[in-house]
């Protein structure tokens, strides 16, 4: 299809000009754009922040600033995050400023030019809660007529509560120790069926080879599956349409909770799982 | 008193006649089909009838008399019979009852300036206030803030789905073989049903029972050819009508042999209609049409490749009309209606045996029943009542691949067969002589994949005379709309894609209210009707962020992607008002037209939830359309219109974010975050306007009449101040490393000729 797309655009570009516009631009200042997210699941809260990049505009500023003030604040608590050069994050260890299941928390950058940003969430009271687990493995047949196995992976995740739950699941393949991300998939309570949740998804592996390289057989797979707030939802999946690739796809609006500024600050609950395949 | 009333001279049936008793004071109008009923008192009485562009005619009619009267009017340009009496008045808009209705004379549609000459019905359409045009060029239309599926376009009762040619350039109406176009913007009838926003209904010509007649124009980019004649003498008749273009053929001897590419498109048009005895009539129309693009390149080293993209509409109507009584008519009418969408792309290399075959199709299909009475009581009431059953079957995508690496590989979505009906029953009452009101209700239902839809419509238009020539109008109406139209480009590329409602997706609803007044002026003989509306839509459908139809069933993803997967259902609201000064008469014809509209939509899952504007969102919306007799044979016209600029989105600014990574083990990438990536600030969905449009068109018509044919040379000026409007925006990047905003403009000052040879 893309194709005729390419040709419709020929056409267009044969009988088009194209000329500076006669228009006024909107003109927007770098702004700040956070990212952090808390749970108590976590040894440490990070926040990676940067300084937006106006189209238009000649004003810059470091994108990657180590001179901001952030705050955490709790309940009736609030501490420093402080910058760490390595991963150029601001930094605060949980066991120093405990993330907490219900409470409410806040987040205020301020820049050394005087702006400040700000953004609050909360943390999700309950855990994911799995429950079942599966691998299917079916050996198939490819159109060059290799062989391979093909792993069918069916998550069911119970509803904890009553409330209205936002769900990301993670499947990530283990090899020597480390992991590598295979997919993912967000569902909220909207997707129930019969008050559980139904995910699957396949990784495909091909065997030939593997008796003389079994370090590179994957032997187990990791899920990770996050109770996160709706903040926490809207953004990952905004974030995850964005195909700048398509020039006919709508524009995504990628969600932001930052008071004054652009990102995401949520919290969120995780379980995490690592199974042997069959 | 009842009959048909037709055209002196070709027997071609005119609808809309004004049939007037102006000494009992009644009246009424003739039906689509030119039948007339009218109930008069007394042992005699006088009927007028009487047509825009026709001379009146006026009959003396008695009670022992033939109660049948069948009458052939007069156009103006022909002869005068001795029958003929001269106009006193003519029709007033302040005594219609309907509101948010234009009927367009077929005959301003071939005198208004066009581009490159081609007349066209729906850039006609355009110029009407409450109408919005996409973006340049385009035939595409937007009716009080309602998207472009949202116009029901019939032509011979016949659905038209996709009504535009050359990428949205030009529409499928060929003008010569057209009688009568009708646009319902609001207070629809009962019998009109199935979209949310507006009905074209346009009528094929019936063909010249008396004589055999022809027109031949030539253009720029096409030529047309219209022939029409009886079969048998007063008693039947035929039309064909074509039109193709030949840029392809021009072009193709210049063009290198690499690049041998080329572009056509092509209309058929042909109706007949018999009258059968003095009570039935039979008409079969049908229409073809087809765009195609093919790129054919010759590299010279034995490789093959051919890319053909073509699209088009079929559709046939057979209808029978039949006269009952002297009060009662019917139609009743089968109906076909096909689009389809093929691509195909075959690469070969017969050196090393490897081929690539590739098509893709996508189809809707209708068949539709339909039967509808006229019924006048009396000249209070006149019912209308009927129904239809409308099977649908989409297609939306089959790809079929083949190739020589054994790849073979079919994948279709599944048809879905559908069924739409709909009864209704409406009556234009006469409650007094100031006050006279059109009440209705039609019910609806639609069946898709096991899910039933009922919907109730109650529609209501009124009138009110405040003074002779003064009426306060109001309407309402509720509309449901079970199919819709998948586009998120605005150009109308003929990939937009009809998809029906179903288990998943809701039929859509509108509520529309409108209040206006319609004032009829003596000296200047001009109407003047002011309107406002609010309307409100729900369910309406949107391709989600990110979407777009190149995800649509795209072949090769292991998970197929649906449609249904794809899309959002959200709400809108459009209000706004509309002013509309009409001068019918005279030397200077024409109108000028103003707009003020806003439209506001709203879906959970686009822009983050929050409110935006349509991207054919207008504030400002003028036209002005003006036609000038200079002599006898010699005519001028332009038109201007002014538009507020679409609302786009536009990247303000770009910025980091990282996704969460709650994985402790994995590989951690820059700044600990592997979900590193990029995102785009746009400051909200269409929240920026493009500069706004504006153009002036010019043409002139020579005709010169001979002994028994007539020719016409135009020359026209399309956008005559060379405007550059903008087509869309693009950003540039310079070498200093700065954004500058570019727009893309696609038309300067065009000329065209045209000459036009009628016999």
């Amino acid at each position: 299809m893309k194709k005729s797309f390419i040709l419709f655009l020929s056409f267009l570009s044969i009988i088009s000009c194209t000329r500076d516009a006669d228009i006024d631009v909107p003109q927007v200042d770098p702004t700040l754009s956070v990212s952090c997210f808390i749970s108590p699941e976590k040894e440490m809260s990070s926040a990676a922040i940067f300084w937006s990049r106006p189209v238009f505009s000649q004003q810059s500023l470091p994108e990657f600033p180590d001179d901001l003030t952030v705050i955490l604040i709790g309940n009736n608590t609030a501490d420093t995050m402080i910058y760490d050069p390595i991963s150029s994050t601001y930094q605060l260890p949980t066991s120093v400023f405990p993330i907490m299941a219900g409470q409410e928390y806040r987040l205020e950058v301020i820049a050394p030019n005087g702006k400040k940003v700000s953004a609050k969430t909360s943390i999700p009271q309950e855990l994911p809660i799995v429950n079942s687990f599966n691998i299917e493995k079916n050996e198939r047949t490819d159109q060059n007529n290799t062989s391979y196995f093909q792993y069918v992976f069916k998550l069911v995740l119970g509803d904890p509560s009553s409330s209205f739950n936002y769900y990301q699941s993670m499947f990530y393949f283990v090899l020597n120790g480390y992991t590598g991300f295979l997919s993912q998939s967000f569902k909220d309570d909207a997707n129930l069926q019969n008050g559980q949740l139904y995910i699957e998804t396949e990784y495909e592996q091909y065997y030939s080879g593997f008796e003389e390289n079994p370090e590179f057989e994957v032997d187990s797979l990791q899920y990770i599956v996050i109770n996160g707030t709706e903040e926490y939802y809207r953004f990952h999946r905004t974030l995850q349409n964005q195909s700048p690739g398509d020039p006919f796809s709508e524009p995504v609006i990628v969600y932001s909770n930052i008071e004054n500024g652009l990102g995401i600050f949520a919290g969120y609950r995780s379980v995490l799982a690592k199974v042997a395949l069959p | 008193m009842s009959g048909i009333i037709s055209e002196k001279g070709s027997g071609e049936t005119l609808p809309g006649v004004s049939v007037i008793s102006p000494d009992q004071q009644t009246g009424t109008t003739s039906n689509n089909y030119g039948f007339y009923s009218i109930t008069l008192k007394g042992d005699s009485a006088t009927i007028l009838f009487r047509y825009l562009g026709y001379t009146d005619q006026l009959f003396l009619v008695r009670k022992e008399g033939d109660h049948r009267l069948n009458i052939e009017l007069f156009d103006k340009t022909s002869e005068l019979s001795e029958v003929v009496i001269s106009a006193e008045k003519t029709r007033k808009i302040s005594e219609e009852t309907r509101m948010s209705t234009i009927e367009i004379p077929i005959d301003q549609i071939k005198k208004l300036p066009a581009l490159l000459g081609e007349k066209d019905v729906l850039k006609v359409i355009q110029l009407l206030p409450g109408v919005q045009k996409g973006s340049e060029g385009s035939s595409g239309f937007y009716v009080r803030g309602g998207g472009p599926d949202q116009n029901l376009i019939i032509l011979d009762d016949a659905v038209v789905y996709n009504a535009s040619h050359l990428f949205g350039f030009f529409s499928i109406f060929n003008g010569d073989a057209l009688k009568s176009v009708e646009l319902v913007k609001g207070g629809f009838p009962a019998r009109y049903g199935g979209r949310l926003s507006s009905v074209l209904e346009m009528q094929m010509k019936d063909g010249n029972k008396e004589k055999l007649q022809g027109e031949v124009g030539i253009g720029i980019i096409s030529s047309r050819g219209t022939l029409e004649g009886p079969i048998k003498k007063g008693k039947s008749s035929f039309l064909v009508s074509a039109r193709r273009t030949y840029i392809d053929a021009l072009v193709y001897p210049f063009l290198p042999a690499d690049q041998k590419s080329g572009y056509y498109f092509y209309d058929f048009n042909a109706k007949a209609n018999f009258i059968i005895n003095d009570k039935n009539r039979l008409y079969v129309s049908g229409y073809f049409g087809r765009d195609r693009f093919y790129f054919r390149p010759d590299y010279g080293d034995g490789n093959k490749e051919r890319i053909s993209f073509s699209w088009g509409n079929a559709t046939g109507s057979a209808r029978l009309n039949h006269i009952i009584n002297d009060k009662m008519f019917s139609n009743t009418s089968l109906i076909f209606s096909n689009y389809n969408l093929t691509l195909r792309l075959e690469e070969s290399a017969p050196e090393s045996n490897d081929f690539y075959n590739l098509r893709y199709r996508s189809r809707i299909r209708d068949w539709t029943v339909k039967h509808d009475i006229d019924w006048r009581p009396s000249n209070n009431h006149y019912i209308r009542m009927g129904a239809l059953v409308q099977m649908h079957r989409f297609e939306p995508s089959a790809i079929v691949i083949k190739s020589s690496d054994n790849f073979e590989n079919e994948s279709s979505q599944d048809p879905v067969d559908c069924v739409e009906n709909g009864v209704y029953l409406e009556d234009d009452w006469s409650i007094s002589p100031r006050l006279k009101a059109n009440a209705g209700i039609r019910l609806s239902h639609f069946y898709s994949r096991g899910k039933n839809y009922f919907g109730l419509e109650p529609r209501f238009s009124g009138r009110f005379m405040l003074t002779e020539d003064f009426s306060i109008k109001a309407s309402y109406a509720l509309m449901n709309q079970y199919l819709h139209l998948l586009s998120n480009t605005g150009v109308g590329l003929p990939t937009d894609l009809w998809v029906p409602s179903t288990d998943r997706v809701a039929p859509q609803r509108s509520n529309q209210w409108a209040l206006g007044f319609a004032k009829d002026l003596e000296k200047p003989q001009l109407t003047i009707t002011v309107e406002g509306y609010y309307k409100t839509m729900d369910r309406i459908l949107g391709y989600k962020e990110g979407a777009s139809f190149l995800e649509v069933g795209e072949f090769g993803n292991s998970q197929e992607v649906s449609w249904e997967d794809n899309v959002t259902a959200g709400r809108g609201e459009s209000y706004g008002a509309e002013l509309m000064i009409q001068k019918k008469f005279g030397k200077l014809t024409g109108w000028v037209g103003y707009t003020l509209s806003w439209t506001i939509l709203q879906f959970d899952e686009l822009n983050n939830g929050e409110e935006f504007f349509a991207r054919y969102d207008r504030r400002h919306d003028v036209s002005i359309v003006a036609m000038y007799e200079v002599k006898e044979g010699f005519n001028l016209s332009a038109t201007w219109v002014y538009g507020t600029g679409q609302a786009i989105t536009l990247p303000l600014a770009n910025y980091n974010v990282v996704s969460n990574n709650p994985d402790p083990s994995s590989v951690t990438g820059i700044f600990g975050f592997p979900g590193f990536q990029t995102a785009t600030y746009y400051g909200g969905k269409n929240s920026f306007r493009m500069a706004p449009y504006h153009r002036l068109d010019l043409a002139a018509q020579w005709t010169k009449k001979l002994k028994r044919s007539e020719r016409t040379f135009e020359f026209g000026v399309y956008n005559a101040y060379n405007r550059m409007n903008p087509f869309f925006y693009d950003i540039e990047q310079r070498s200093d490393g700065t954004n500058k905003l570019v727009q893309v403009s696609l038309f300067p000052i065009l000329p065209s000729v045209s000459w036009t040879y009628k016999f």
